[in-house]
């Protein structure tokens, strides 16, 4: 028996990393951008699945970040819930609604799809802003500390582990299912999916499992997002930040579980460098990120791994 | 009853009747030939009874049970499943893959046990890669197993088709032109493999195929189809026999299909 199954050596690696970052970058400021990447991360993985894996674009799914955010925000706010039992009630809610509006707009495709799913975003975005009695408004409103068995959450060290954690959880959640039949029936329906009907795959029923399960995962990093800032804004909901998910798992690969987090290290650490550009930071981001996926047409981890075993391009 | 009975089926599109009335019966074991020109709607029927196109009218009853209209995966469920003449083939995945997404309603295909992998689902993926190199050898493609798909030739990917429809372990499989693009020998080895599969795995097969000759070799009834209706049907000698065939045959633009038939019926 092999004393470390290879399949489980990048899990070892990224487990690693995670432990040693805060130790390399441990200012109170670089611990709370790598915070906003493990966030970020968290939710890339889960679009990959839908986007990259299931083919299954969304351009949405920042407005179930905001759902999570904000039923953590009026939960404990409001309500006095626990703040883990608020983040599963979102978790829920989200799923539920994301099966619920997922179930008819799943059936389209393309370009269809992703207006559908702006459209989803856009409405749940402006309930948000509109619904100001509960959700604060256009300005958003503050949010409870975070208490886990009656200690609160302070502080970035206590957020980086917690965060760190949730992400190593969801990357080997993410790898199982990957490896599993439920994976391959994800990827099956993408490539073929006359061809997944025909061997059993209900494709339709799969494609909105993925969206809803993506979309839980969305809620969950709204959730910690809202309480590790004690703050929430519309603007968590909005289309933009959408399209920044997107645009993460493109840069760091489709279909690829660790590209999600490149792709979110990348997109949020890129901006912070380039600000001493000032005025040419927009136009440096953007020929950058032109470059990238110019030069790396299938995203920065299966390019890396494509010339690492040799493939060349 | 068993196996497959489709009563007054039709599938119009706009003014096109692909099928106008066709009725017909496969039963539960054996090889049944589905011949005729193209256009003739062999494809449409397929489609129609495997839930692809919902039927302008008619039934299609499966083991007694009514199936008219129901979704692909449903019927895959209840045994019935297809290989297409247009590949679909799943690229992105390996050989060995594609013949173990076939197996898929054989695995242990839920969300929660494939978050959590256990040791039960690794077991069992390890027994299906076994049957799935089983059924690659059984069509000669065992080993380019752990080849990206996109690597096979078109008689591989023809192949590879059948493989994982027959990894659904289907009790009725429609396969559409299985052999359309493959070399002499490469047909001799699928007539081979088809006959096998109809004969040990119990599997009752359509076969939609131009090569008379191959046709004429592997079945036990063929029926011919000639724009949307049935033209006749019966055993390859009494179908070879039927004047009506061949005047169709010649009929058509297809003269090589008429050489061929005239040929093995004289
Ligand atoms: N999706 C479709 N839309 C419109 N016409 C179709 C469609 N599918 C098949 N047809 C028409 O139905 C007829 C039968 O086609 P098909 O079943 O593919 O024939 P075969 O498989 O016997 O060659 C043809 O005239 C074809 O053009
Ligand atoms: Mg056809």
């Amino acid at each position: 028996m092999p004393f470390f199954p290879a399949h489980k050596l990048p899990l070892a690696v990224l487990g690693l990393v995670l432990v040693a970052l805060p130790f390399l970058f441990g200012g109170k400021y670089q611990l709370s951008i790598l915070i906003l990447i493990g966030i970020s991360a968290i939710v890339c993985v889960g679009i990959n699945l839908l986007v990259g894996v299931a083919g299954q674009i969304s351009l949405g799914h920042a407005a179930f970040f905001g759902i999570g955010s904000y039923a953590s925000a009026v939960f404990t706010g409001d309500y006095g819930w626990n703040g883990i039992l608020a983040m599963f009630a979102g978790i829920l809610i989200t799923s539920v609604l994301a099966a619920t509006v997922g179930w008819p707009i799943l059936r389209l495709k393309g370009h269809y799809l992703a207006m559908a799913t702006l459209g989803v975003g856009l409405v749940i975005q402006l309930l948000l802003i509109q619904e100001a009695g509960i959700t604060g408004g256009p300005d958003g409103r503050a949010v409870k500390a975070l208490t886990i068995f009656g200690l609160r959450v302070k502080g970035e060290w206590a957020w980086y582990c917690i965060v760190a954690g949730a992400l190593f959880v969801v990357v080997w959640g993410a790898q199982n299912l990957m490896s599993s039949p439920w994976g391959r029936a994800l990827r099956a329906l993408h490539a073929s999916e006359p061809a997944s009907a025909a061997a059993g795959i209900d494709v339709h029923q799969m494609k909105v499992a993925i969206f809803a399960a993506s979309a839980g995962l969305a809620s969950f990093a709204g959730s910690l997002y809202a309480h590790a800032l004690a703050f929430v804004t519309p603007d968590q909901a909005s289309f933009l930040h959408s399209v920044e998910f997107v645009v993460m798992i493109v840069v760091g690969g489709l279909g690829s579980v660790y590209g999600s987090l490149v792709g979110a290290a990348i997109l949020i650490v890129l901006p912070q460098v380039l600000s001493s550009l000032s005025d040419y930071e927009n136009l440096a981001f953007g020929v950058l990120l032109i470059l990238v996926v110019y030069l790396l047409r299938k995203g920065i981890v299966p390019t890396l791994r494509l010339i690492a075993v040799g493939g060349g391009r | 009853m068993s196996g497959l009975s489709i009563n007054d089926l039709k599938v119009h599109f706009g003014g096109i009747r692909a099928l106008d009335g066709v009725d017909l019966t496969f039963g539960s074991s054996g090889i049944h030939a589905l011949i005729g020109p193209n256009g003739a709607g062999k494809t449409t029927l397929v489609n129609a009874v495997t839930g692809v196109y919902a039927p302008t009218a008619g039934r299609v009853l499966f083991d007694g049970h009514d199936i008219t209209g129901l979704p692909a995966h449903k019927l895959a469920t209840l045994g019935v499943t297809r290989t297409f003449q247009n590949l679909q083939i799943f690229w992105t995945m390996s050989v060995l893959e594609n013949v173990l997404a076939g197996f898929h309603l054989d695995s242990s295909a839920g969300f929660l046990r494939g978050l959590l992998r256990g040791p039960a689902l690794v077991r069992r993926e390890r027994e299906l890669t076994t049957a799935a190199l089983g059924l690659l050898r059984l069509v000669n493609l065992e080993a380019k197993a752990n080849n990206p798909a996109d690597a096979l030739a078109y008689g591989e990917l023809k192949r590879l088709e059948i493989a994982r429809a027959l990894a659904g372990r289907p009790k009725l499989l429609f396969l559409d032109e299985p052999v359309a693009g493959c070399t002499q020998s490469e047909k001799c080895d699928l007539a081979e493999v088809i006959r096998n599969a109809a004969r040990e795995s119990a599997v009752s097969v359509v076969l939609i195929e131009h090569d008379m000759r191959l046709v004429m070799a592997v079945s036990d009834r063929v029926t011919v189809l000639a724009q949307g209706r049935i033209l006749s049907t019966g055993t390859p000698s009494e179908v070879r026999a039927d004047p009506k065939v061949i005047t169709a045959y010649l009929g058509t633009t297809q003269s090589h299909l008429a050489e061929q038939v005239h040929a093995v019926a004289g």
